[in-house]
């Protein structure tokens, strides 16, 4: 499984670069890579364990993740929209990168030093959500945000798949169920900030926080 | 049979039911279902209906959130009554019976969210309704569909998600790494195990939640989403938000730390606990120091009164007591703030404070009811957040640690002061012309009502509570 997840950090680090300098269809394309990667986690937990509620679970990761969530952003956002760059990135996409394998290579560090050769998946997926902080926090466009907070929940989703054959599938359905409402979420309030004032989020600044 | 089905189902059929009928019965129909849970809970109270089932659990800090739920949800469907009744008047323009259709139904599904996150037993399903708590009040955040509306509504659903996501790593981690993990999935499962969770890893899990959850709670320094969705959301939804939703919040942190209690890791995840409460007090005591916004003030007392109530329960049984009424008395009062700040709002035409004075006498109701909360919320004696906030100091030098007593107090004493201010200059001095001009009509019996019931609430705690204290009754004695 170590070779699979080592591909998932070189996937991860793809997400972020796409998702700093390419628009927001390219970004889509990246997550979906890397959600096929956590699916091929959850194939090959079903024939390791033969648990049947791991085929029920991956049946939602396609169905949900993989086709549902990209089809509903990409038919209800504007073409417009997807096609957005985000040109006021609050630091370069190099930084970026830099700054996202640093912050994966720490997690997986203290992951590994506190749970031991376990901790790796877990590493993983802290690495992969503290990224998606990192570009929820450095992006000025909105889909772009909704794209990190999607990069970030595949990382929560690769701690799930590691585990899958001993928690149930009610938490996977729970999370999957809690991604897709979010979404639409997301996309609603797009579309409202789009006939406002743009989906570029450095033009509200009226609330302090 | 357990009543605990008939909680959830109620809110959720009648959400079905206000999506499909029209006219005014509309508004009454989310104050039938939450009276009707309010006195299923009670029955429930009273007749001791079993509390473990598989699916449904209720422990002693679960019954007293879901209290707090049934009756601030009570109150606030009454208050949404009059609320959206005259926001539809005032609206020419807009398309007012799909907007209230939006508004009753989201106010459902909130509830709902909130009671189902105190009575599931399944820890994802758990995270899943704290999640939907969000998810259900980000478009009532976003109601009246202003600019300033999107931004707070947008910053709540990135704060709020985020959140989520790590609270959720925090509780794979706890339960992914049991060798029977297929037990640990509901919290009474994970309890009876807890001994088995290696130090290390409960402890990291446990900072992953407090942090996740506490984003939820309202704790800084992952506070930023309270005070915009507060100030921006209808002001019966920010009562909700303040009265209910940060307790669900805090829930889920006190349900993990009864986890490491039992697994022998209590000492860290007390120390933790109250690190991050006491931050919490001082930013948000300092923060109000600089408020020009009566909602964002109100807001920030939130965040101040869950930092008392998670130093409360780092305090042990005494503690765990005083949090119990930090809770309950914090509740009762923010959601009658934000109540009076819904009516003063219609009054003053804004939620800025500059300029605001004389309103005990411009609304003899809401004016005087709105300084005696401010009041009561800053710790005034004779309301009950005195009381639980005395119980606090009392706590921590009991526990051996009086300079940090003192230190409370200091914060306490700087917020009291604070909002003495506010309320002496908004409730009195000369009327506002502004104010003087506005049309005042009679508050209605939706507004009189839950304002009402919230102090004389309050007013029982704080009388009450003393009276039984020495009596030894509240300690078990």
């Amino acid at each position: 499984m170590t070779w699979l997840l080592w591909i998932y950090l070189g996937v991860y680090l793809l997400a972020v670069w796409a998702t700093a300098v390419r628009e927001v269809n390219t970004g889509l394309w990246v997550y979906l890579l890397q959600t096929a990667l956590v699916a091929l986690l959850y194939g090959r937990q079903g024939l390791l364990t033969h648990d049947i509620g791991v085929w029920v679970s991956l049946f939602g990761l396609v169905s949900i993740r993989g086709l549902w969530i990209p089809w509903f952003i990409h038919r209800r956002l504007p073409p417009l929209l997807q096609s957005e760059r985000d040109i006021a990135y609050r630091i370069t996409p190099t930084f970026l990168v830099l700054f996202s394998l640093a912050l994966g290579l720490l997690s997986i560090f203290l992951m590994n030093s506190r749970i031991g050769q376990r901790g790796l998946p877990y590493g993983t997926a802290l690495a992969t959500l503290l990224t998606g902080l990192a570009l929820m926090s450095f992006a000025h466009h909105a889909g772009k945000q909704m794209l990190g907070m999607l990069i970030a929940e595949n990382g929560v989703d690769l701690a799930l798949a590691t585990t899958l054959w001993r928690v149930s599938a009610t938490a996977d359905y729970t999370v999957f169920v809690e991604v897709a409402l979010a979404v639409i979420l997301f996309v609603v309030l797009m579309l409202k900030l789009h006939q406002s004032e743009g989906v570029r989020l450095d033009h509200y600044h009226s609330l302090r926080g | 049979m357990t009543s605990q089905p008939f909680l959830l189902a109620i809110p959720l059929l009648t959400a079905v039911l206000v999506w499909f009928i029209q006219g005014k019965v509309r508004r009454w129909l989310p104050v039938t279902a939450t009276v009707l849970n309010l006195s299923i809970l009670i029955l429930g109270y009273l007749q001791g209906t079993p509390s473990i089932g598989p699916w449904l659990a209720i422990n002693g800090l679960s019954a007293v959130i879901a209290g707090i739920t049934a009756f601030v949800g009570f109150t606030a469907a009454l208050y949404s009554v009059g609320y959206v009744r005259r926001h539809s008047q005032e609206q020419v323009d807009l398309d007012t019976v799909s907007q209230e259709r939006t508004y009753f139904v989201l106010l459902l599904v909130f509830y709902d969210s909130l009671l189902a996150v105190v009575l599931l037993n399944n820890i994802f399903m758990t995270w899943g309704a704290i999640e939907l708590t969000a998810l259900a009040s980000v478009l009532l955040v976003d109601w009246k569909g202003t600019k300033d509306n999107h931004e707070a509504a947008w910053k709540y659903l990135i704060i709020m998600e985020f959140g989520g996501l790590l609270a959720l790593l925090g509780l794979l981690l706890l339960v992914g790494l049991q060798p029977n993990a297929s037990v640990a999935t509901t919290w009474t499962g994970l309890l009876a195990v807890a001994k088995s969770i290696p130090a290390s890893v409960a402890r990291l899990a446990f900072v992953l939640i407090l942090a996740g959850f506490g984003t939820k709670a309202g704790l800084v320094p992952f506070h930023a989403w309270l005070p915009d969705a507060h100030s921006q959301a209808p002001s019966p939804i920010s009562a909700m938000l303040s009265g209910i939703k940060l307790n669900c919040g805090l829930y889920g942190i006190l349900r993990t730390q009864q986890v490491l209690q039992g697994g022998g890791n209590g000492p860290f995840a007390d120390h933790t606990l109250a690190t991050l409460g006491f931050l919490t007090v001082a930013i948000s005591t300092l923060m109000t120091l600089y408020q020009k916004d009566f909602k964002r003030l109100f807001a920030y007392s939130s965040s101040e009164n869950l930092g008392v109530a998670a130093i409360a329960f780092s305090l042990g049984p005494l503690g765990v007591i005083a949090g119990y009424l930090q809770m309950m008395n914090h509740s009762l009062i923010k959601s009658m703030l934000f109540y009076h700040s819904g009516e003063l709002q219609h009054a003053w035409g804004s939620t800025e404070m500059e300029g605001l004075s004389g309103v005990a006498r411009a609304l003899p109701w809401t004016g005087q009811t709105l300084v005696l909360g401010m009041l009561a919320i800053a710790g005034a004696p004779p309301f009950g957040l005195f009381i639980s906030e005395f119980m606090v100091i009392f706590a921590l030098v009991k526990t051996g640690s009086p300079l940090l007593a003192a230190l409370l107090l200091l914060f306490l004493a700087l917020l009291f002061a604070n909002f003495l201010r506010y309320s002496i200059s908004m409730g009195y001095g000369e009327i506002s012309t502004r104010l003087n001009r506005t049309v005042r009509p009679l508050p209605t019996l939706t507004a009189t009502l839950p304002t009402g019931l919230h102090l004389v609430g309050t007013l029982a705690f704080g009388m009450l509570l003393p009276v039984l204290w020495s009596l030894g009754i509240l300690l078990g004695r």
